[in-house]
Formats: C-alpha cells, structure tokens, sequence
C-alpha cells in the first residue's frame, strides 16, 4: 500500500475517523493502530506480518532481561548482545544470505573449489532494515539506561506504527514511547503541518521524482553505453534530485501522517544539497539514520576517544556498514566508501591545513560536496560495479553532442536542486498562515492543490527507493 | 560522569558524523510556536479540513476513484463498487466537474512533449496531445508518440 494512492488515502480517512474516534480510551486507540498497522503491512504480504510481531516481542523481551538483571552487569551484557545478534541474524537471513553466499561460491571457485552451493532466493521484507534497527536501537538505549522499558503494546506498536514503518524516519523509543503513553492532543499547527508535509511530499513523490525516474534516468542507467556524455552528467544530476524528492517526500508524508493522528516524528531532511562539506551533508541527509549510526555504531568502535587511527578507522567502517545497510551489494560498500573516504579527508584537511592557506568559500564547498555526492550516486543507483564503470568510462568520453533531455526534465532538475535555496522554515512559515485560516478555505485549497499534483502525475505510481532498503 | 556520559562526550561539532546526541534532539518539523490565543476545537477544524478535502477531490476527481475502482480484484462485491463509482464519475461528467482536471492533465501532457530545439513539440503545448482514438488501427501512431520519438536536443 502505497502512500501516494487512493487505496491508501482511503485507508488513512478510515484510521483517522476511528483512532480519534478511540480518544476516551488510550489503549484501544493504540490496539487499534497496531491493528491497522498490521493491516497495512500485510496488503503487501501477509506473511511478514508474524516477523514484524515476532520482532516486536523478541526486542520486548530481551530488554525486560536487561532490566530484569539490572545488578548484574556481566547478565544485561549477555542479553544485549544475544538480543542484537538475533537482530542481526533476522536481517542478515533476509538481506544478505544470497549476497554472501554467492561470493563465497566464487571464492570457492577462484581456489578451485567449485562447488553447486543450493542458494535460495529469500524474499526481502519491506522495511526489515528500518524495523530491525529501530529494535536494535531500543535495546542499546534499555542497556545504556537512556530510556524507559516499553511496555509490550507500546514496543509492538514502536516498531509496527503504519507512518515509518516501512521507509523511516527511524523514530527512536525515546521519542515515541512517551507520546504512546498518553492519548495525544492534537492543535492546529500540527494539523496544518500535517497537511502542507503530505501535500509537499505528493509533489515532490508524484511529480518531480516519478517524471524524471520514467521519462529520464531509468533508460540511461538500464543502458548507459546508448547514451552521451551529456545525458550521462545530466542523469547522474537528475538522479540526485529524485532521489532527494522520492526519498524526502516519503519522510516528509510520514511526518504528516503521523502528525494528523497527533503524533511528532524527528526531522529527517534538511535541505541537503545545500551542505558545504560531507560532514555536513550527513547533518541533514536521513538524519535519523546517520544519528543512529553515529550513536550505536561510531561511537561503539570507539569515536575519537583512542587517537587519530582508531577514530578513521572507525568512520570508515562506520560509512562502509552504513552502505551495507542500504543492501548487498559491492556498489553499496562502495558508495559508504565514497563518503567515508571524504569524511576521513575533510577530517585530516581541518587538522593538518597549512594556517596560511585561504579558507574555502561556502559555496565552492557546497558545489563540490554537490559532485561528491553525485558521483556516489552513480555507485548507488548502478546494477552493478560494471555498470558504473561503463557509465563514469561514458562520461570521461566527452561525448556533448547530443542528449535526450526534455525541457520539462531540465526544468524538473534545476527545480529540484533550487528547493535548496528556499528558506530552510519555509513551510512552517506557511503553516503559521494556514492555522489562521477558516477549515473550509483550507480544505478547498488543499483540494485544489491535490487535484492539480494528480493531474501532473503519470499513470501508476513507482514504489519509494527506500522500500527496497 | 557515568560510562555512556563518557562514550557521549565528543563534543557534536567536532563529531565526524551528526546527529541527535545521545537522544536528546526531541524536535520535530511539526512543532509550532504557540498561537497568541488559545485555538476553539483544533480536532474539529483539522476534521473539517479533511472532510472537505475529501469532498472537493470527490466532486472534482471522481475519474482517479473510477480508475480506482477499475483495478480492484473482479468479484461480486467489487462489481458493485465498480458501479457506484462508475455512475458517480458519469454523474460530475454531466456536470462538467471533470472538466479542470482533463484541462491540465492536457496541458501538462503538451509541456511534457516539447523537445529542445523543435517547433513541433512546442505547437502541442495547450492540449493539442490527443492520443490514438483507435489504438486498434494498425500502424496508426499517435501524434504525440511520433513527435517525443527523434534523438531529442542536437548541440551539433
């Protein structure tokens, strides 16, 4: 179920007219959501929906253990560790079992060993990576004392609520515990936030992202040897925007989904092609995953706390099992090295910079940080390692002959791109405006806007990019 | 200082990779600052928002929820939806409510077809793509197909 579709919307009018409706009674309005939270992972496959309960209640239960031997500190350590291995073990079984066992029948093969190793094909559940750290997180925050034990309804619906559960943003138990615990108020700013969030992400989803994966960077990536070196620079710039759009509008729908059933799910996005180091394009890309990795993982390794080598090699990896995480693949680890490569060299560049050399311009900073990030795309976006390499060997070839890019594609890109110019509130400016409003002018406006995005949008709606993570 | 104080004590701006520290970045897009007067019924209004929403896109867009309803699974009871929505689109028809969405999904469509560098693109732009009538006919090609076909922009 799709958040774009009217399946969906009708869904939603359903949720939202019964959970309010549940108002007087906390409980059954959070019954009542799991429910329909489970309802909307299943009209993709049923099935799954048994490992999303089971990964509530082992998450549950291993933190009670924690807390449970909360004296003995050599018992919570046992728990933890057993709780994120079992983590671990459910989504390296669903995401990296093919992966790795078909690089270990070819290292077998290149030791001539061959072997006809039996590789299932696993289906991969949506959103197993977002749930299972979501899960992982709660745990290592029950064993850091940074939260309150959950009780099971509440870490059930955590880790199940419809909003984030399949894309993120990846709401920490500490965030959203505390608002389960009491039955949320809802004002008119929060309504109208709401409101602009979804309206704002149907654009961005509908429109500027759809136009330019269907009509435009799809073909050149399937065939990147049929086109020039222009339509190969304008591809890669076209998929920065749509991954942008696609990828913010979901989170930003989320927000506003969440926001109409009252509650307040963390920033995800701020404006990150507007960074001028990569350091700082990780402050405002997928916050909530980059925050998680820096707080359960980095920090984990060691952080800056054991000398210069340790903190490199602890971003390093940090960035390479953050690649990972997006899914197994070498194009992946290859992206996460990209930034961590230039995580690393920013780092060493701000201690060992000669005083006398000029500093940077923003700009210039934000412009190359721009092409950084393009280029890792390439990695990300490409099938495979040859792929990419066809298409930067398609690009060095300086073919500006020709390109295949519409007026509307080009227009679509420097739109997406100059999103990052607009003042970084702009939309809560907006919805300081529309709370004053009467409901029926902003319901007719809201109409008229919806109305206008599905006009503009194709036949059928593409799945996010992040629901294959 | 206890041990997580101490695993949390990197200073966030000399941090290599951001984030909320250790939890406690509680913001969200959502929050407003307080309205000057205390607001009458916030769940009423946002209910009414909504419900007008729904109306508006249900008088206006009526053919979205026939096209809806066109993909369900066939059954008895899906039939039947089919019908009420296939009845209710004929319904705005009648009354030319489906007239402003036809119009831009028109003039939307004439956009997406300019090309770079070529007059025929330019001359659909208003709604003058019209697909095939009869896509039955053989070898009969739509306008719009033969003018978005062609090797796009020439800088040579």
């Amino acid at each position: 179920m799709l958040f774009p579709t009217l399946t969906f919307g009708l869904f939603f009018l359903a949720v939202y007219a019964v959970a309010w409706g549940l108002k007087g009674s906390n409980e059954w309005r959070k019954i009542f959501l799991l429910v329909a939270s489970w309802f909307f992972y299943g009209a993709w496959d049923w099935r799954f929906v048994a490992l999303l309960i089971f990964s509530g209640f082992l998450n549950w239960g291993a933190a009670w253990l924690i807390v449970r031997f909360q004296d003995d500190e050599r018992r919570r350590k046992l728990f933890l560790i057993l709780g994120v291995i079992a983590n671990l073990c459910i989504l390296g079984w669903f995401k990296y079992y093919g992966f790795f066992m078909e690089q270990f029948a070819g290292l077998l093969t290149s030791l001539g060993w061959e072997r006809d190793l039996y590789i299932m094909q696993v289906v991969l559940p949506i959103g197993i990576s977002f749930f299972t750290f979501q899960g992982m997180s709660y745990l290592i925050d029950i064993y850091r004392r940074q939260t309150e034990p959950a009780r099971l309804l509440d870490m059930v619906l955590l880790m199940s609520f419809f909003p984030h559960l399949v894309a993120g943003p990846i709401v920490r138990a500490s965030h959203l515990i505390p608002q389960f615990q009491r039955v949320p108020k809802m004002d008119k700013g929060m309504a109208a936030m709401g409101l602009l969030l979804i309206i704002w992400g149907l654009f961005k989803k509908a429109v500027i992202a759809s136009y330019l994966s269907t009509e435009f960077v799809d073909p050149i990536f399937f065939d990147p040897a049929a086109y020039s070196s222009l339509d190969l620079i304008l591809a890669a710039y076209g998929y920065a925007v749509q991954i942008y759009c696609d990828f913010s509008a979901y989170s930003d729908m989320a927000i506003g989904l969440a926001a109409l059933l009252g509650y307040r799910f963390p920033h995800n996005f701020n404006q990150p092609y507007r960074a001028s180091s990569l350091q700082d394009f990780w402050r405002r890309w997928h916050i909530s995953l980059s925050s998680w990795l820096r707080d359960y993982l980095y920090i984990s390794l060691g952080g800056s706390r054991h000398g210069r080598a340790r903190l490199y090699l602890a971003l390093m990896t940090t960035m390479l099992l953050g690649g990972l995480w997006h899914g197994a693949s070498w194009n992946f680890v290859i992206w996460g090295a990209i930034h961590g490569g230039v995580l690393v060299a920013e780092r060493l560049w701000r201690e060992y910079r000669p005083a006398q050399w000029p500093v940077l311009p923003t700009f210039a900073g934000i412009i190359i940080t721009f092409h950084i990030v393009t280029l890792a795309w390439i990695f990300f976006r490409s099938a495979t390692f040859a792929d990419a390499s066809q298409y930067l060997a398609g690009i060095a070839a300086l073919d500006f002959s020709t390109t295949t890019l519409a007026p509307l594609g080009l227009a679509l890109i420097l739109l997406g791109t100059s999103l990052h110019a607009l003042a970084p509130d702009a939309i809560q400016r907006n919805a300081l405006w529309v709370r004053k409003q009467s409901a029926v002018l902003v319901g007719l406006s809201a109409g008229a806007l919806i109305l206008i995005i599905d006009a503009m949008r194709p036949e059928g709606v593409e799945p996010f990019i992040y629901y294959q993570f | 200082m206890t041990k997580t104080d101490k695993l949390l004590a990197e200073p966030a701006d000399q941090a290599p990779l951001p984030g909320p520290r250790g939890n406690a970045d509680m913001t969200s897009p959502v929050d407003l600052p307080p309205p000057d007067e205390e607001e009458q019924h916030p769940l009423l209004w946002a209910s009414i928002v909504i419900s007008v929403t729904t109306g508006f896109l249900l008088l206006f867009n009526a053919s979205a929820l026939r096209s809806w309803a066109f993909e369900l699974e066939p059954s008895p009871q899906n039939e039947r939806v089919v019908a009420v929505a296939e009845g209710w689109y004929q319904q705005t028809e009648t009354l030319y409510l489906d007239r402003p969405v036809a119009a831009m999904s028109d003039w939307w469509d004439g956009i997406k077809a300019l090309e770079f560098g070529s007059g025929e693109g330019s001359a659909n732009a208003g709604g003058a793509v019209e697909a095939n009538p009869d896509p039955a006919i053989e070898g009969a090609e739509s306008p719009a197909e033969e003018e978005t076909e062609g090797p796009g922009f020439s800088l040579q």
